[in-house]
């Protein structure tokens, strides 16, 4: 079967791991815990009827993405950069993250993710999209599990097109 | 499968040195905080080396070594924090690389304390 790399990167708190426990074991919990290295599980999803393997990778959360340790993106086939809709913080230096994840990764598959939208309603969602320098490709809640599936899913479909 | 019985938090401070072919068998474990028996595939037992096995492969022999730092697992036994150190190198004419794994429970559950009160303190504002 064939397997894929993806890792959840982005700043603290954004709900990587949040994400991770929901998409790997459909869990979530409201307590906080730092995540200090990394955590890989990997899953199987049919995506146009074939089988794939995710192996995803929950690392810790640095400020800035040139903070993380190279040696994590080895062999990786897909990043989803995370932010938190309800704090800007998260989101002001995703241009240049975004910059510098697509210099060390050439050709990897890049998703951007505004989560806990279960935080926002939907006039201040308007407002805050208004603000975030670059597009996003979903909103999701690791609470209610909205669209997580989805950016898995979708990712797994870009990779097997370019397979 | 190894044997997970053998593996628990009483190794802290213990490395393992696992051996393995480019094919993903173990030719050699010292078994310190686990057992795997030799000649068994355990690439897909670990999601993280799974992950990076490929490149491992493709990478030059004698390169740099590739290190991840407070590992959990989510392997049977091993549920602490791990150090995981792969280099690949040519011994007897063979390609292989050498594992290392580090239980350091330990010392990255104080460190966790310690962020833990910080980025509380962060998330906060
Ligand atoms: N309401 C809500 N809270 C979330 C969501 N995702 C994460 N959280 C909370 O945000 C905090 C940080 O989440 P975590 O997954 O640890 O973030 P990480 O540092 O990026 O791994 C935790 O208290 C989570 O419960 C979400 O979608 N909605
Ligand atoms: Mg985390």
């Amino acid at each position: 079967m064939l397997s894929k790399k993806i890792i959840l990167t982005g700043s603290l708190g954004v709900g990587k791991t949040s994400l991770f426990n929901q998409f790997l074991y459909q869990r979530f919990d409201e307590k906080y815990l730092t995540t200090i290295g990394v955590k890989v599980d990997k899953k199987t999803v049919m995506v146009n009827g074939r089988e794939l393997s995710l192996l995803v990778w929950d690392i810790a959360g640095e400020i800035k993405q040139d903070k993380v340790p190279r040696t994590y993106f080895l062999g990786s086939s897909a990043l989803i950069y995370v932010f938190d809709l309800t704090r800007p913080t998260t989101y002001s230096n995703m241009l240049e993250d975004l910059k510098y994840l697509k210099m060390i990764t050439p050709g990897v598959v890049i998703r951007v993710i505004g989560n806990k939208i279960d935080l926002v309603d939907l006039e201040k969602l308007n407002d805050i999209l208004d603000k975030v320098p670059a597009t996003i490709d979903f909103t999701t809640s690791a609470k209610t599990g909205e669209n997580v599936e989805n950016v898995f899913f979708s990712i797994g479909e870009e990779l097997l097109d370019n397979a | 499968m190894p044997d997970s019985n053998s593996g628990s938090a009483s190794g802290d401070g213990l490395c393992q040195l696992i051996r393995l072919n480019f094919s993903g068998a173990v030719i050699h474990s010292s078994n310190t905080l686990f057992a795997v028996p030799i000649d068994l595939n355990i690439v897909a037992t670990f999601p993280l080396l799974e992950s990076i096995f490929q490149s491992l492969i493709e990478s030059n022999t004698h390169s740099e070594a590739y290190e991840y730092f407070a590992v959990e697992t989510t392997f049977p036994g091993l549920d602490g924090f791990y150090d995981f150190r792969f280099v690949v190198l040519e011994e007897f004419g063979e390609n292989v690389i050498d594992w290392t794994i580090c239980d350091r429970t330990t010392y990255y559950r104080q460190i966790q304390a310690d962020q833990q009160k910080n980025n509380e303190a962060k998330l906060r504002n």
